[in-house]
């Protein structure tokens, strides 16, 4: 099963980079603070570093899965599993994929919310920033790979400066003494770190559209070691501008600290991080959105922009009709249990699997053929 | 798309503007003052009418049975709808200060309208007496501009909302606050109110300030009056700073911790009573040493008073829980009191210009 994908939807293996990093950093960075300090407290930032080298192993296995013979997942699964079979863990990692899309959306509109429009009505902005994404989408893979690299570029420009600010108020004596926390703290704050950095698998579908994918591995390293270095240093910046006791009452941190810059005519510079932040939380959206109308188009033979207005569909009415804070708490809740145990639990197992059924079966084939 | 296509979408885009709060029709609160008044809270709160070549404060007062009715029945008493988005200060009484501040911190740090940089203060005797006077002699934003112009010119340390969480919520410090009385018919800053956790306990005048000023941060600023008639220099006069730095060396072997301060401190005499010739290279060096003597002996002064009334603004406990692996804050405070403190102070002189 070869899925040649012809060279001008193709992109080139660099992009690999803002592929993968675009879609990592979503909305976790603007509050993941509270959840790895837990358990670890202000030792969670060593939870970070442990997390980043773990998804190094899961990149690698997932490399040496796809390489061997340009599959992507869909293919993998009818490899190991069998037609039906095959069919149907694809089909749940598909809803695993609209629930990252769902998650993201939902968060981003609750920031709004808090932030900007407190007696805003969902459906009007999600309308429009759905229209943005069939937009997007209906370009097709390149269109979105333009997406993640603009998601990247534009944002690093103008909100990774910002974070210099709030180190007029740093006491870096707060993430003394390093490792108060036993093994097991640290452990579990991993767990909660996790959340963070989920987005990379969706790899697992654009890969045949990477020209010359065996090549790109090193950016995909490169995207998680950047994110990981990004997340550790927003995570030190926070714990030394917050104290511990602090950090526990606030709900969206790192809008929090943005809130001590003060410039000129702009009093409160975090309106404006809010709303560029949609370039950030744009491509998560596009490329899991466009993960799931291709798995549909090559599980079911729909037409991809069929499966797109569809699903655009569902996530107005979910975004308008879940609106509540607990339904945002519980779908997270939900996606992040389920995406540890794919990104933990589920790709280190077809890893073994294709080793053992596979690698036979795809020789078998070959022969065939 | 075609181009009809593309115009619906710019009509749809680019109407998105449905929560509007325009300036000219909301009323926006600049200070808000809490007072305690026999079981019940008294809010009063400042906000300013642009007039046409003037700015003119108008005073709203209230009184309610829970802090968070303060603001919904002041908005009940305007035409417009009351804003916090520019709040600048919030004013607390000192009776309410005593009673303490968790409630109303809890408030202000979750919600999202109010900025970090709003300027907290305590006020003797009460919010309501000093805002009234600000009404009266009409300056806007006072407070907040006040207290900004003393922490860049004088001996205030730096100070606002976000800087009283820290200490407030954090292991190992105590808070401190602007203190605001009422001298001569004026409002005046004077020295900082010391806080144990939220609850305010002392207060101390703006010399002493100074102290905390050089112990908590790489200041710049502030002046310090000397006495030195006891002294070979027999006089006194202004010591200004002009940079000074802290070093905290904490040493956690014994059961209570000790620390060692030391302050490195460059400045200038100022209109020093008897006139001596700090030229000459020895009158100099001398004179420094003494210097260093005297403000080493205040820093130790000023530490032991703050250990006896059980108050740590400098947050000698957070530096503890740095080193120590086994933190315990009830212990600490038990332990705090008996804490050896050393200090250690090394000033240089300037020239002081024209003056001699």
């Amino acid at each position: 099963m070869n899925t040649s994908i012809p060279e001008r939807y193709q992109v080139s293996p660099f992009f690999v980079f803002f592929l993968v990093h675009a879609n990592m950093v979503g909305v976790g960075i603007l509050r993941y603070q509270q959840n790895i300090t837990q358990h670890a407290g202000y030792d969670a930032w060593i939870s970070i570093i442990l997390v980043g080298l773990s998804i190094h192993l899961i990149v690698w296995m997932m490399y040496r899965l796809l390489n061997d013979g340009s599959f992507d997942l869909i293919g993998l699964h009818t490899l190991c599993f069998g037609k039906w079979l095959g069919r149907l863990v694809s089909l749940l990692v598909i809803l695993y994929l609209l629930t990252a899309a769902i998650v993201v959306f939902r968060s981003y509109l609750e920031v709004v919310k808090i932030y900007l429009f407190p007696w805003m009505q969902p459906w009007s902005i999600s309308f429009m920033i759905l229209l943005l994404v069939y937009y997007v989408v209906t370009g097709g893979f390149r269109s979105v790979t333009g997406i993640c690299f603009f998601g990247v570029v534009i944002p690093l420009i103008f909100i990774i400066p910002l974070f210099i600010f709030p180190f007029e108020y740093a006491h870096f004596n707060n993430i003394m003494p390093i490792f108060s926390h036993s093994a097991t703290e640290l452990l579990l704050s991993s767990r909660e770190a996790i959340f963070s950095f989920l987005g990379f698998e969706v790899l697992f579908f654009y890969y045949p559209f990477i020209r010359e994918p065996v090549t790109s591995q090193k950016w995909a390293h490169f995207a998680i070691l950047f994110t990981t270095v990004l997340y550790v240093s927003v995570a030190v910046i926070t714990f030394v501008f917050f104290t511990e006791g602090e950090l526990k009452r606030i709900s969206w941190p790192t809008i929090t600290m943005i809130k001590i810059i003060e410039v000129p005519i702009i009093q409160r510079i975090e309106f404006i991080i809010i709303s560029l932040w949609l370039l950030v939380v744009l491509p998560n959206i596009c490329l899991s959105i466009w993960a799931v109308s291709r798995g549909f188009k090559q599980l079911f033979n729909i037409n991809q922009r069929a499966t797109l207005l569809f699903l655009l569909l569902v996530m107005l009415v979910f975004s308008h009709s879940w609106d509540r804070h607990i339904h945002l708490m519980e779908i997270t809740k939900f996606y992040s249990q389920t995406g540890l145990y794919l990104v933990y639990g589920y790709v280190p197992l077809l890893f073994l699997l294709y080793q053992v059924i596979g690698k036979g079966r795809k020789r078998k084939l070959e022969k065939a053929r | 798309m075609s181009t009809k296509w593309q115009w619906l979408v710019l009509i749809i885009v680019l109407t998105g503007c449905s929560s509007t709060r325009i300036v000219n029709e909301v009323q926006m609160i600049h200070t808000l003052g809490y007072d305690r008044e026999n079981d019940k809270i008294k809010g009063t709160a400042i906000t300013h009418k642009y007039e046409k070549d003037h700015i003119q404060l108008e005073l709203l007062e209230t009184r309610t049975s829970t802090l968070f009715d303060v603001f919904p029945d002041i908005n009940a008493s305007t035409s417009f709808q009351l804003e916090l988005g520019q709040l600048r200060s919030v004013l607390v009484g000192k009776e309410y200060a005593k009673n303490g501040l968790a409630t109303l911190m809890h408030a202000l740090c979750r919600d999202p309208n109010i900025g970090f940089r709003l300027q907290l203060a305590v006020a003797e005797p009460s919010a309501e007496t000093i805002l009234k006077l600000n009404e009266r002699l009409n300056i806007p934003f006072f407070f907040s501009n006040s207290i900004e112009q003393n922490i860049k010119t004088l001996n205030m340390p730096k100070t606002n909302l976000h800087v009283f969480l820290f200490n407030y919520y954090g292991e190992g410090r105590d808070p401190f606050l602007p203190y605001y009385v009422v001298r001569n018919d004026r409002i005046k800053l004077d020295g900082l109110a010391l806080f144990q956790k939220d609850k305010f306990v002392h207060a101390i005048n703006s010399r002493e300030s100074f102290l905390l000023k050089i112990m908590l941060e790489k200041a710049t600023s502030g002046q310090y009056q000397v006495d030195l008639k006891n002294t070979p220099l027999k006089g006194y006069g202004l010591l200004k700073n002009l940079y000074s730095e802290v070093n905290y060396d904490v040493d956690t072997s014994n059961t209570v911790p000790s620390v060692s301060v030391k302050l490195k401190l460059r400045g200038q005499l100022k209109d020093f009573s008897t006139l001596t010739d700090l030229s000459e290279p020895d009158e100099l060096r001398a004179a420094e040493k003494v210097l260093s003597l005297y403000l080493q002996n205040e820093m130790t002064n000023f530490i032991t008073r703050l250990q006896r009334l059980k108050v740590d603004p400098i947050g000698f406990g957070d530096r503890v829980r740095g080193k120590s692996p086994d933190w315990n804050y009830e212990h600490f405070k038990e332990i705090y009191p008996r804490m050896d403190i050393a200090v250690k102070a090394q000033v240089t002189l300037e020239h002081s210009g024209l003056g001699e």
